[in-house]
């Protein structure tokens, strides 16, 4: 959420960045009707209707009809294109709001897109891990990882993939429900049968295989000792193995998910017996000494 | 036609929920309030993909797995809950066997009704008209109302309408095409030319067979989510194992 | 508003196509009858037909108003009725109707009252050029107050629509409110001035409260093209009540599609 930016400055920004968008799209789709444009236009560009929008374009002489039945860029038009808005949006990152790339890209006026997205995602990343939104912060390394794609900074790349893999089999969604176990709240067995499979994000795949020469034992643990969770369902030589599993088409599922339901059962016992104490999150409750075993 | 690499379907961090109230008095509420306390089911758990033009993608999945809403939300009939859904172009889908026809109309009232809705103009579809009509080898119960089709008839119909409106992206679904070998050796043709004219084509199917057929690239959804985007052949190989 | 100016540019963008279904829905609903088009008008006129004789044969109520005989009087204020009855349990049941359309393809679902209320509005029109013909037949004089009736046109059309938009959406949604808008239409009949003429009930207070239902203003707005002959200017506060119960309907229909526009689609 932006705090900086004023409601008009928001407004012209909104409106600069609907405009770049709008008419990028009309010069790369010159043969499509605006009735076929995107219809998440109107949520994503803030505009109400395709078809209007684009006559009002038309209007103001930033397009024009042409004889394919759509819409082209003039001359004017094609000035409106900021070509960062039109980064921004072709980068995709549902997460992070033009208003907040805006004033970041104020303060890194010098550096590139790059400089002032990186800010805004892991700004968003930090804030989503407070919340303990585990999906979105395993999407934003997944796109911090890309855009360090972008930048050749492989090293980067394959550090953000791998944490993105790293946070989505750490059980992260079932530490709750351990806790609820330790309490009495819920039945052991409850616990143990709602583990379900888990499979690996295929853009985080895709990932991965790009910069696998990169990625060593140490390189994972790296990563742990960088990123420590109140919970880990895999080691970092699992998780190792996993990545090379998956990058090397060896991944068999029937036993991958067999052991992730074995490393989840050593979890639970694991925790029964130190009563989840030292693994207890700062700021909340802590569990009393010594649990329910 | 977009040119070619270009995206056209873009999903990204996708999810889909759909509320599931107890009674009336927590619907009503839910006009109005922001808040509801009701039980929630997730039907597409954070999926993302990028599908470019001239494609041609298998989605395979248990019946369940999530498929059909992904389909709503690239025809534009529903919205996710959570992430972005991009689609570009006009979008031919047949998403059930009596999908968007009107039962009253016939079936050629119904060309224009479809085509029409999907933003053809009038004399676009009059020149596209008698090719359907001739695909769908209905004959003369083409001037029947829809209501008095079989479900055969109407997957026909369907069919032969999605293939020649000249989309830039079309869902065939699998279990819609019936009718005997013939009318599906020409079905199975048609799919050809339409992969070689460019249009970025999703088949929805069980058959591993059939998605191998026609598709480059195979695109697995398990309980919402998506867990193989790769080579048919090792999509389907995929599928196969998949642990239950 | 930024969704009602969206609901408005859906109808143009899509006024074809809403032609088109409100054409379809006209002949949907009378082919395959043996009498077909002849049930539009015929149902109506056995309507009429019985409560004319029950008020003028049977109960002996029925005295001359305004110089015309008490049938004319009752016509031209049961005439709307039609449209408005079934505008009022038609637009309610609207978006169930035209289910299969939004549920498999896009289509805006703010247009769908539309289609609704033009499709009664057509079969409205052949009823009011007989009404016309009928009084022509029975002798009294045809004024140039008629000229206004394209103004009640309109806010019948506009009134049906609201309506529809607001209903047909919490009708998606709660099963007991269709049941309430079906079991109050009675009421709403008996309520509404055509039967008796609502400036001839004792009591202030309640003459106000029957005021206040807006289709007791298009009844008696017919009965001053035919009847009275009064411009409708000459009745600001009555147009003036009826608006502010369009704008609630409008501000409430807008209100909740902005609220499940997205979601609409998933609980019909």
């Amino acid at each position: 959420m932006s705090t900086f930016i004023n409601g008009s400055k928001k407004k012209r920004c909104r409106d600069a960045y609907s405009r770049s968008v709008f008419i990028d799209f009309v010069e790369r789709h010159q043969h499509l009707a605006a009735v076929n444009y995107p219809d998440s236009f109107e949520t994503e560009l803030d505009i109400v209707n395709n078809v209007t929008f684009a006559k009002g374009l038309a209007r103001r002489r930033l397009i024009q009809r042409n004889e394919l039945g759509g819409y082209s860029a003039t001359r004017e038009g094609r000035k409106q294109i900021d070509p960062e808005y039109v980064a921004f949006y072709r980068f995709c990152s549902p997460y992070v709001d033009v208003c907040d790339f805006e004033q970041e890209r104020e303060q890194h006026r010098e550096e590139s897109f790059c400089a002032a997205m990186w800010s805004v995602l892991l700004r968003e990343l930090h804030r989503r891990m407070q919340k303990g939104d585990f999906p979105a912060v395993c999407n934003l390394h997944r796109d911090i990882a890309r855009l360090y794609e972008l930048e050749q900074c492989n090293e980067q790349a394959a550090y953000h993939f791998v944490a993105a893999l790293y946070i989505h089999y750490s059980g992260l969604p079932y530490y709750k429900d351990l806790l609820l176990m330790l309490r009495g709240a819920k039945k052991e067995s409850t616990v143990r049968d709602s583990f379900g499979a888990i499979y690996a994000p295929p853009m985080i795949v895709d990932g991965l295989k790009r910069h696998m020469d990169r990625i060593t034992l140490d390189f994972v643990r790296e990563v742990f000792h960088r990123n420590p969770l109140v919970i880990n369902l895999c080691s970092p030589e699992m998780l190792f193995e996993l990545i090379q599993a998956l990058c090397g088409g060896t991944y068999d599922d029937k036993v991958w998910q067999g052991k992730l339901r074995a490393a989840f059962g050593a979890l639970m016992e694991n925790a029964k017996k130190t009563g989840a104490a030292a693994k207890a999150v700062p700021g909340r409750r802590k569990e009393p000494d010594g649990g329910k075993s | 036609m977009t040119e070619e690499h270009e995206v056209v379907i873009q999903f990204r961090n996708v999810t889909k929920t759909f509320d599931l109230f107890k009674n009336d008095k927590q619907r009503l509420k839910s006009l109005l309030f922001r808040n509801t306390n009701a039980r929630k089911k997730v039907a597409i758990d954070n999926l993302s993909f990028d599908i470019r033009q001239g494609e041609a993608v298998a989605i395979l999945g248990k019946n369940g797995a999530g498929k059909s809403t992904m389909l709503k939300m690239i025809s534009g009939v529903t919205f996710p809950t959570v992430g972005s859904v991009r689609v570009t172009g006009r979008v031919s889908a047949l998403l059930e066997v009596s999908g968007g026809f009107d039962p009253e109309l016939s079936g050629r009232e119904n060309i224009y009704f479809r085509g029409e809705l999907l933003g053809i103009s009038r004399d676009e579809l009059k020149e596209m008209e008698p090719d359907i009509v001739a695909f769908s080898e209905l004959g003369s119960y083409i001037d029947m109302p829809i209501r008095t089709y079989s479900s055969g008839m109407k997957s026909k119909l369907g069919f032969s309408i999605n293939a020649n409106i000249r989309p830039d992206i079309i869902i065939v679904d699998e279990a819609l095409s019936v009718g005997d070998k013939d009318f599906r050796a020409k079905c199975r043709r048609r799919i050809t030319e339409i992969l070689n004219s460019g249009v970025t084509f999703l088949f929805v199917t069980h058959s591993t067979a059939e998605a191998k057929n026609f598709c480059k690239r195979g695109l697995v959804i398990r309980e919402g989510k998506l867990v193989f985007d790769g080579d048919i052949k090792d999509a389907a190989a995929f599928y196969e194992k998949m642990h239950v | 508003m930024k969704t009602l100016w969206k609901i408005i540019i859906s109808h143009v963008q899509y006024r074809n196509q809403i032609l088109q279904l409100a054409k379809t829905d006209l002949i949907k609903t009378y082919r395959g009858a043996l009498l077909s088009w002849g049930w539009a008008i015929l149902k109506p006129a056995i309507t009429i037909g019985v409560y004319y004789f029950a008020f003028t044969v049977g109960l002996r109520t029925g005295k001359p108003i305004k110089g015309y005989p008490y049938f004319l009087w009752l016509i031209s204020g049961f005439i709307p009725w039609f449209y408005i009855s079934a505008m009022y349990t038609g637009g309610a049941y609207s978006l169930h109707k035209y289910a299969f359309l939004v549920k498999k393809i896009k289509f805006p679902v703010c247009c769908v009252p539309m289609i609704v209320a033009l499709s009664n509005m057509i079969v409205h029109l052949a009823l009011t050029l007989l009404m016309i013909i009928i009084f022509i037949a029975m002798g009294a004089p045809i004024t140039i107050y008629l000229a206004q009736l394209p103004f009640y046109w309109l806010l019948m059309l506009m009134m049906g629509v609201a309506w529809g938009l607001f209903s047909g959406q919490v009708t998606a949604v709660s099963k007991d409110f269709y049941q309430l808008v079906r079991s109050s239409f009675t009421a709403l009949m008996w309520l509404s001035g055509i039967f008796y003429q609502i400036s001839t009930i004792k009591g202030t207070a309640l003459r106000f409260i029957l005021r206040l239902n807006p289709v007791t203003y298009l009844i008696d707005g017919f009965r001053y093209c035919f009847i009275d002959h009064i411009w409708f200017w000459e009745e600001p506060l009555s147009l003036l009540r009826f608006m502010l119960v369009y704008l609630l309907f409008v501000f409430l229909g807008v209100k909740i599609y902005s609220r499940t526009e997205k979601t609409i689609t998933d609980v019909l």
